[in-house]
């Protein structure tokens, strides 16, 4: 049938259209270059075809100073994970990411909802936080240092401090950005500004603080590897900077490593909150 | 109840939106509310709502509820105003949420609120799911459920495709029927202005005053879209909301 294919579909119920024979008829070109459309398997392809390329390259015999094979990696991975020295560097790092983060997105939600819905909030609060967001935080590890000191204290600051804009913007433009319409209606009902607040604002928050937690969730993996870079004994900025210092390759691939699958895994997460608080979308 | 505005002023900053404006609202009468766009016919209703309050003048409402009211006004929106993450059903249960009900007084209201809107088959959907129509049936619903004295109006089927609109003015006329509440609808479309109101109420431009008050003396069984003093009355309206934007529009020129 590969002739008639160029035939027109609409010969077989044998009512030609003069209209399709004309010599200035043309069919019409496509031009939806940009339209998305699945490409199976072709991810899961670049993937495999990277990680050859680089096994491909350190098997030539190049120095494994620069680029270590991937079983050398997989082996200080298992030497890692077998001493107990990748938990211990695993649990330092998600113990302050998780203080830092929660300690930071809490003030910067409750400030931000303050700006959001009070009017005193706004005046009080909102120059000190523009002035604030525009600093990159880990200007102010030092100074946290001299506060709290080399250990913990000065590591989970910094981390809050990070968190803390990005949540408050967040959570204001999540509030202020709740349907002024629905609040109308709430209000011409009688429903009491606690309950309006309650049923209506903070649910509809959620949206905005779900991005806020994407936005802040990376900034507190940036700033936790590089306060973990300043005196810290365990975390995986300490271990990817020691390695660095003693050649180390391939545990720094694999502290790298295991960087990139945290990020992956906090993406993950929120993907699956957003999929169950927003389901009404 | 009935509405009694009374020599009302109101200014956003500079911007005088409503000058000297007085108007009576009798109890259980539909009053549609016509002018220029931007005259501030939504202004008017937000101070009757009492989400602004005038900067001189007296809102009044008078008269007792009914004892089954559990709010006197309630309002539905052009945009509808759903809470997205609330099933209908749950929507129309928003406003009763405050009250003490029992869980039985509370289910009956909303499952006879639905029931007038006809939408108990999609008490469970979600918003994003309707069609504008039954978008606007929620919020109808929603509005009802309280057994309001006065219900506000805001371009209500404004939003709506032009087939789904005449059923819904149908319905919103029973709905009346059965309630009997006070409504006042601003609107922009005279055709529906001739078809639901009992009294038709245009504004001046900008600082809006009372201009005219048209009665539509025509029964709502009869007002079939060609009949003949209704087609005069929309000429009529047209004419004077043509002549107030043109004066606005001369107004402008000889400012500048």
């Amino acid at each position: 049938m590969a002739g008639s294919s160029k035939v027109h579909p609409r010969t077989k119920t044998g009512s030609v259209d003069q209209r399709e024979t004309r010599p200035d008829a043309e069919q019409v070109r496509y031009r939806g270059e940009f339209n998305s459309r699945p490409v199976p398997h072709l991810s899961l392809l670049t993937l495999a075809v990277v990680l050859a390329l680089w096994w491909a390259t350190t098997s030539v015999g190049t120095s494994a100073i620069g680029v270590p094979a991937p079983y050398e990696v997989m082996t200080a991975f298992g030497a890692l994970a077998r001493n107990g020295e990748l938990l211990k560097h695993l649990g330092a790092s998600l113990q302050r990411l998780f203080l830092g983060w929660v300690l930071g997105a809490v003030c910067g939600v409750g400030v931000g909802l303050a700006i959001g819905l009070s009017s005193w909030g706004r005046a009080i609060a909102l120059p000190l936080v523009s002035a604030l967001f525009p600093v990159p935080k880990v200007a102010l590890l030092p100074l946290f240092i001299l506060w709290f000191g080399i250990g913990e204290g000065a590591k989970v600051a910094t981390i809050a401090a990070g968190v803390f804009s990005p949540m408050v913007f967040a959570a204001y433009s999540g509030a202020s950005g709740v349907d002024r319409n629905v609040v109308r209606m709430a209000q011409t009902f009688g429903i009491p500004s606690s309950m309006i607040i309650w049923k209506v604002i903070l649910p509809g928050t959620i949206p905005a603080l779900l991005n806020g937690c994407r936005i802040s969730c990376s900034i507190a993996l940036i700033l936790l590897t590089a306060a973990e870079m300043i005196g810290a004994q365990h975390g995986l900025g300490a271990l990817v900077l020691a390695s660095g210092n003693l050649m180390r390759t391939d545990q720094l691939f694999v502290g790298i490593l295991i960087l990139s699958i945290l990020g992956v895994s906090v993406s993950g997460i929120l993907s699956f909150l957003e999929r169950i608080l927003l389901h009404w979308r | 109840m009935d509405i009694l505005i009374d020599d009302v002023r109101h200014a956003y900053d500079r911007l005088i939106v409503l000058n000297s404006l007085s108007l009576d609202i009798p109890s259980g009468e539909i009053v549609c509310i016509l002018g220029p766009s931007g005259c501030g016919k939504s202004t008017l209703l937000r101070l009757i709502a009492g989400l602004e309050v005038p900067d001189s003048g007296r809102i009044l409402t008078r008269g007792n509820p009914s004892p089954r009211t559990l709010h006197p006004i309630a309002i539905v929106f052009q945009d509808f105003a759903l809470v997205p993450w609330r099933s209908v059903a749950k929507n129309v249960e928003l406003p009763l949420e405050h009250h003490a009900l029992s869980a039985q007084e509370r289910q009956r209201r909303i499952w006879s609120a639905l029931q007038q809107v006809k939408l108990t088959e999609f008490a469970h959907a979600y918003p994003n799911r309707l069609s504008g129509g039954m978008r606007q049936r929620t919020g109808l619903a929603r509005a009802l459920v309280v057994d309001p004295a006065i219900l506000l109006l805001d371009e209500p089927f404004s939003a709506i495709d032009v087939g789904t609109r005449e059923l819904l003015q149908r319905d919103f006329l029973r709905l009346w029927e059965d309630a009997r509440f006070t409504g006042v609808c601003v609107t922009h479309d005279v055709l529906e202005a001739t078809q639901i109101a009992h009294r038709i109420v245009i504004l001046s431009r900008r600082p809006a005053r009372v201009r005219t008050i048209f009665e539509v003396a025509v029964p709502f069984i009869d007002r079939r879209e060609d009949h003949p003093t209704l087609v005069a009355l929309q000429q009529a309206i047209r004419e004077i909301i043509r002549e107030e934007i043109e004066a606005g529009g001369r107004e402008l020129e000889g400012a500048s």
